[in-house]
């Protein structure tokens, strides 16, 4: 069996000394370790840890100095309240504590540096192999066909995949403007007004149609033919909505595996009149099977190459409007986001509230609290609001109800759950206990900050999938 | 060897939805079946997330009533935390929703049943569309209807933050009051709503219910089914889309049932079919009987059809006189499928006088919007009518209000195997020797659509109508004959 590979991000002040020192004194202990020198615990991101299990670690190590010798007041406070809201997460997701440790560690203490590590192994040798489960087809993204000329109107297609219909609907509520709009074009594919027949477009050339708008993240199998299929056909493929995007809500499907999903439907629900019958998908009979669900949800970039996003659950019929001109023009540009470039924060009433430092000794609940006008974080609710791009008119904080971070990930920032799980454990207040505590009052790491985004985290299988 | 047809895609439900009709050797209907080829879990990934949560993840479940999710969930919280919400909380979730009711119905009317009935199954397909609808019932009407769908969307978001995907709902009430000036506009808006919601109930009767055509379709055997009828009633017995007791009248119009929503499971299980991922609920009283129509048969329909036969009266008075004339029409309990077009209606003109009625109540500007829970969460079911039927959300949680137990009983769900019967039935009278034509294709297509199954109901604001395509094939597999409607676009 190979030897586990442990990433460890090692506080410069003192794991990293003893690290060196353990290597001077020639102190044995397993080659596993990949270490990354950091000014301070502080530094580490949530994010890098979960960046180390996607790409393929099989455990991570966070060590730094002990609580009330940071060289920078706080910083390991601030990694241990971060720690300790992430192992939450990582619970949740099926990966052990195990897997991933926070340790202090004194610069003159090579010994325990090299016991821990030794340690750290055998643990990770003891667990199920790594890595974690990786993305749900097993096949590599479309590419986008060669560049092809069309004469004539541009050709544009709306598909979806599992999709609830709220990105139509947007499109819909353009009214009288979408009429407009596509005076220029034809609709080739659009189940909703004309005909979804699969044979018409596969008898299209390859990129003949100008742009295709595929809502929804990518379920079962039968989705994932129609993406590869559309992106062939398209010359512009755009991801439309929070689906499609990041997954969406659909990803939370990825915390269960595809056996506890079917069994959640028909083994155990409460309504059921037997809890032992056949399963749908097991008639038996050819013609009627059912498509299967792919072993893991995933947004479409996973299986088709997306040159486009219009964010949202759903997006606003403006940000769509602007969309679907753009794209017929043939001015939309590859790997834009159709949504403005800022933080919701911006467009939040309650900005103005939002202090520069806070400090949370508590966090509040929805159920059974009301919150007061003023920036939810600042009141120890849970806000996607800093690290959510805007564009959504401020819909739910204007109503009062915090974000959930439905227009994913600002520019440069590709990890918003990741951040503001960061944000909000840093402002936790209290020793090591304390911050243990608090960081249990945030119930659901895995619903709240990774709400629409938890098909791009790393994971381990559910049981039966 | 059989032969088989497939009718794929029709409708939408949790995503698509086919229809596979088979055929024995003489080429008579062997069996029909409505295939939904989509699961996404909900009731497995909620588990473990706060509850208080389930207003705004479940209105993902359907993007085109996100308004009946977020509100049932929102009537279970209030169970679930034993929190009754106050008097002007409760008003609020009742415009929102009349509001979401009055659109979703009128447009269904307008864009997806209306060409049937307006223009009769015999008009060509290119005309068969809300432009076609337009073009018989007058020029300004099309910019009647989409004023009224912004309208109404308009107020909805201003209520709820936007109008799809709500998130002012919470246990115990809603996340913010009224302030005078939404209050004003819902004011003045109501009048022009209910002239709407009126107007097109008049032009349903002038342009359909004069049509020999119609008449004969509403009493035609393909179209009919004695069921059970299911629906929520106030307490005085009167229709309620927001709050309530079920009803369960059988098919001779006799109360059989009457409970609370928390005691649904005494009286409703659901069976489940390895060909498709909806499951079908029955009543326990009768038994899972397979798919079969009648008094014994523990299928029941939900929806406006059904709903007006469970209540024992409208709750408003235009509403009322409308009923009574589609009951004089038909007999009551009607079991006439089409008439479910002409039942909803109805309900959108109560929906309307319900936003006039409830916007003119001084009492929705008490900024007491919202009550605490004070008590532990345990277990709530809550229910709502949804435009196309009952709608159930079952929570059970920890102390902490983390959800053990999700379970979601859907309208398009109750209706699941009705449909399947129809589908059945429709086909059955009209596919005769193998031989399939256009005019089957429209019976087969008339006979779901008109329980305006929520996966068809997407399409209700674009003009056109559902994509059709029957394929009949010999015993080897091999395509004898396409039909295909619905092929051009249109826009």
């Amino acid at each position: 069996m190979p030897e586990p590979r442990i990433v460890a991000f090692l506080c410069e002040w003192c794991a990293y000394r003893a690290a060196d020192e353990a290597g001077r004194r020639r102190l044995t202990y397993p080659q596993s370790l990949l270490s990354i020198r950091v000014m301070c615990t502080g530094r580490v991101e949530p994010a890098f840890v979960l960046q180390a299990f996607r790409e393929g670690a099989d455990g991570v190590l966070v060590a730094g100095c002990r609580p009330g010798s940071c060289h920078y007041g706080d910083g390991n406070r601030k990694a241990a309240a971060r720690h300790a809201l992430l192992l939450r997460l990582l619970a949740q997701l099926g990966i052990s504590p195990e897997r991933c440790r926070l340790e202090w560690v004194d610069g003159a203490d090579p010994e325990r540096f090299a016991a821990l590590v030794r340690e750290m192994t055998e643990r990770l040798r003891a667990l199920p192999p790594g890595p974690l489960a990786g993305e749900g087809s097993a096949r590599a993204p479309e590419r986008a066909p060669p560049a092809a000329r069309e004469a004539g109107r541009p050709k544009v297609a709306f598909y979806w995949n599992a999709a609830c219909g709220g990105c139509e609907e947007s499109v819909l509520d353009l009214g009288e403007e979408l009429a407009a709009i596509l005076a220029g074009a034809e609709v080739v594919l659009w189940p909703l007004v004309s005909d979804g027949k699969r044979r018409d477009v596969e008898a299209l050339p390859d990129g003949s149609i100008a742009a295709a708008f595929l809502s929804g993240a990518v379920r079962t199998s039968e989705e994932e033919d129609w993406s590869r299929l559309l992106r062939r056909k398209s010359r512009l493929l755009v991801a439309l909505g929070a689906c499609a995007h990041t997954g969406g809500v659909v990803g939370l499907g990825n915390l269960s595996g595809r056996g506890e999903i079917l069994a959640a439907a028909y083994r155990s629900a409460p309504s059921l009149e037997r809890s032992d019958g056949s399963l749908p998908g097991e008639a038996g009979e050819p013609a009627l099977a059912l498509p299967a669900l792919l072993p893991e949800v995933v947004p479409l970039e996973a299986v088709a190459e997306v040159d486009a996003v219009v964010p949202g659950c759903p997006p606003t019929p403006e940000l769509l409007g602007r969309a679907l001109a753009l794209a017929l023009r043939g001015d939309l540009p590859r790997g834009a986001v159709l949504a403005p470039g800022h933080s919701l924060c911006e467009d939040c009433a309650r900005r103005t509230s939002r202090p520069a430092r806070f400090a949370l000794e508590a966090v509040r609940d929805l159920a059974t609290s009301v919150p007061d006008p003023t920036c939810f974080l600042a009141q120890g609710m849970a806000c996607m609001g800093p690290a959510t791009r805007g564009g959504c008119q401020a819909a739910c904080v204007g109503v009062n109800v915090p974000c959930r971070g439905c227009f994913g990930p600002l520019p440069g920032a590709p990890d918003p759950g990741a951040a503001m799980l960061s944000a909000l454990a840093s402002q936790l207040c209290g020793d090591e206990e304390e911050l243990g505590r608090l960081a249990t009052q945030i119930p659901d790491p895995a619903g709240t900050f990774f709400r629409y985004g938890l098909a791009r985290l790393p994971r381990r299988r559910g049981s039966g999938s | 060897m059989s032969r088989r047809i497939t009718i794929d895609p029709v409708t939408r439900l949790e995503g698509h939805g086919k229809v596979e009709v088979f055929l024995d050797e003489r080429g008579e209907v062997e069996r029909a079946f409505l295939q939904v080829p989509e699961l996404r879990g909900f009731e497995r990934f909620c588990l473990g997330r706060p509850a208080v949560e389930m207003p705004q993840v479940t209105a993902h479940v359907c993007g085109v009533c996100p308004a009946a999710h977020h509100l049932a969930s929102a009537r279970a919280l209030d169970a679930l935390y034993r929190v009754e919400p106050p008097p002007a909380a409760h008003r609020i979730r009742e415009l929102y929703y009349n509001l979401f009711l009055l659109e979703d119905h009128a447009l269904h009317f307008y864009y997806l049943g209306g060409p049937d009935l307006v223009l009769g199954s015999g008009a060509p397909a290119a005309q068969r569309s809300f432009s076609g609808v337009v073009e018989r019932l007058g020029s300004d009407l099309g910019r009647r209807v989409i004023e009224a769908r912004k309208l109404a969307r308009g107020l909805m978001a201003g209520i709820a933050g936007r109008a799809g995907h709500p998130a002012f709902a919470l246990p115990g009430g809603v996340s913010r009051a009224l302030d005078r000036e939404q209050a004003e506009r819902l004011r003045e808006a109501a009048p022009r709503l209910v002239d709407f919601a009126a107007f097109t109930a008049q032009a349903f009767a002038d342009g359909t219910l004069r049509s020999p055509e119609y008449l004969a379709l509403l009493e035609a055997e393909p179209f009919r089914l004695r069921h059970h009828s299911m629906g929520l009633v106030d307490e005085a017995g009167r229709l309620s889309f927001y709050r309530g007791t079920v009803r369960v009248v059988d098919p001779a119009g006799r109360e059989s049932l009457r409970f609370e929503a928390d005691r649904y499971l005494d009286h409703i299980a659901e069976h489940v079919e390895p060909w498709t991922y909806v499951k079908f609920p029955f009543l326990r009283s009768r038994g899972w009987r397979g798919f079969e129509e009648g008094d014994e048969s523990g299928l029941y329909r939900v929806g406006p059809l059904a709903r007006l036969n469970a209540a024992e009266r409208m709750a408003t008075p235009r509403a009322q006189a409308e009923a009574e004339r589609l009951f004089a029409a038909l007999s009551r309990p009607a079991h006439q499928t089409l008439a479910f077009h002409w039942a909803r209606l109805v309900e959108a003109l109560q929906a309307a006088e319900e936003v006039e009625r409830i916007a003119s109540d001084p009492e929705i500007l008490d900024p007491e919007v919202r009550r605490l829970p004070e008590g532990k969460p345990v277990r709530g079911v809550g229910i709502v009518e949804a435009p196309r039927g009952t709608l159930l959300h079952h929570y059970e949680t920890d102390e902490r209000g983390l959800l053990t137990l999700v379970n979601l009983v859907v309208a398009s769900q109750h209706n699941a195997g009705p449909v399947q019967l129809s589908i059945r039935k429709a086909a059955s009278e009209v596919i005769h020797g193998g031989k399939v034509d256009e005019q089957a294709l429209n019976v087969i297509e008339m006979a779901f659509r008109a329980y305006d199954p929520c996966n068809a109901c997407a399409s209700h604001a674009l003009p056109g109508e559902l994509p059709l395509e029957v394929t009949v094939r010999e015993p080897t597999g091999e395509v004898r004959q396409v039909l295909a409607r619905g092929l051009e676009p249109r826009r």
